[in-house]
């Protein structure tokens, strides 16, 4: 029985990290700021709009591979819950866009490097595409104007080279 | 029209691929010093062993998926031409080992891109492998040494969309 116990908490613990992330899923459009706080916690960031409403930014860990945005209204409540990371916001990014218009679209990059040949900063971030290809998409800005140059988007290859 | 000209300057790219090719080809074992300069050119950079052998290495350009070293034997004649960007010499490189082992294994890196919150440094060469590719080599920044080796396959949009 003693033995039975621990067995079943880690059991248990996958179930309660992937409650983590389903957080958000229970987030449903018109659940109160104090419910999305309770709920999913405290956001890492707060965009406020000029009509009163607000996005909360939730990148999910340092290195995580997913970002949350939830936009409140002016009146406080959710108007709706959208995961970032994903090829569809990555399509609206152009060229000549500022950092900030980058980083409310996708929110914080999960690295920031700079490359010495063309004074230029990049922002990458990891995500996966379909839930399953691991990609990384590097965003560059030339350094003077703060305009956005180029972007690229690559698939992980995980076979250390030994892809057939 | 800009897809025209892009094709146009595709063709010519591979055109002037094949030139190099065909110059490093015609390059053998035994022959002097001033007949590979005379065919080739002057290397981009020299590598000396302590035996008196030297590596002459010469990069082909920033979109280039080739580099070619010449290894001369202590009596200053070619003892091999070899074409470095693939995996025969990617999968060498191990982690500890330091900028030196790695440019002289492999060349002159086409970018370098550093990131200061994990104090990396990436060098970054475009190669051809079934697909266009990128390897990378991912360095302790402070202590110059190999941490690991990412291989990264460019995703077009289908559109054009956001592409530079």
């Amino acid at each position: 029985m003693s033995a039975t116990f621990p067995r079943a908490v880690l059991l248990l613990l996958p179930v309660l990290s992937a409650a983590g992330c389903a957080g958000f899923s229970g987030i449903g459009p018109g659940a109160s700021a104090q419910r999305v706080e309770t709920l999913v916690g405290a956001p890492a960031s707060v965009w406020k709009n000029a009509d009163g409403s607000e996005v909360w930014e939730y990148p999910q860990g340092p290195l995580g591979v997913q970002t949350y945005m939830v936009t409140l209204g002016s009146d406080r409540a959710v108007r709706e819950v959208r995961q970032v990371l994903s090829d569809e916001t990555i399509s609206k990014l152009n060229v000549g866009m500022s950092r900030g218009e980058v980083r409310r679209l996708l929110g914080r990059p999960r690295d920031i490097g700079f490359s010495g040949l063309n004074d230029e900063e990049i922002w990458s971030w990891r995500y996966r595409e379909w839930g399953v290809r691991n990609m990384e998409l590097y965003v560059q800005f030339d350094r003077p104007t703060g305009a956005l140059k180029k972007i690229t988007r690559f698939q992980i290859d995980t076979s250390d080279g030994k892809r057939q | 029209m800009i897809a025209a000209l892009r094709r146009a300057a595709a063709l010519l790219s591979l055109a002037f691929l094949a030139a190099g090719c065909a110059n490093f080809s015609a390059i053998s074992p035994g022959d002097s010093a001033p007949t590979v300069e005379a065919r080739v050119g002057a290397p981009g950079a020299v590598w000396k062993n302590a035996d008196g052998s030297e590596v002459w290495e010469y990069p082909q350009g920033f979109y280039a998926v080739q580099t070619f070293m010449v290894a001369f034997d202590s009596d200053h004649v070619v003892r091999e031409v070899r074409q470095v960007l693939n995996e025969t010499y990617f999968s060498r490189i191990r982690p500890g080992m330091s900028r030196e082992d790695v440019r002289r294994l492999i060349g002159k890196p086409r970018e370098i891109w550093y990131f200061p919150a994990r104090d990396e440094e990436t060098w970054t060469w475009r190669y051809y492998d079934i697909t266009y590719r990128f390897f990378n080599v991912l360095f302790d920044r402070s202590e110059g040494t190999v941490r690991t080796t990412l291989r990264l396959d460019e995703i077009l949009f289908m559109d054009g969309h956001g592409r530079h």
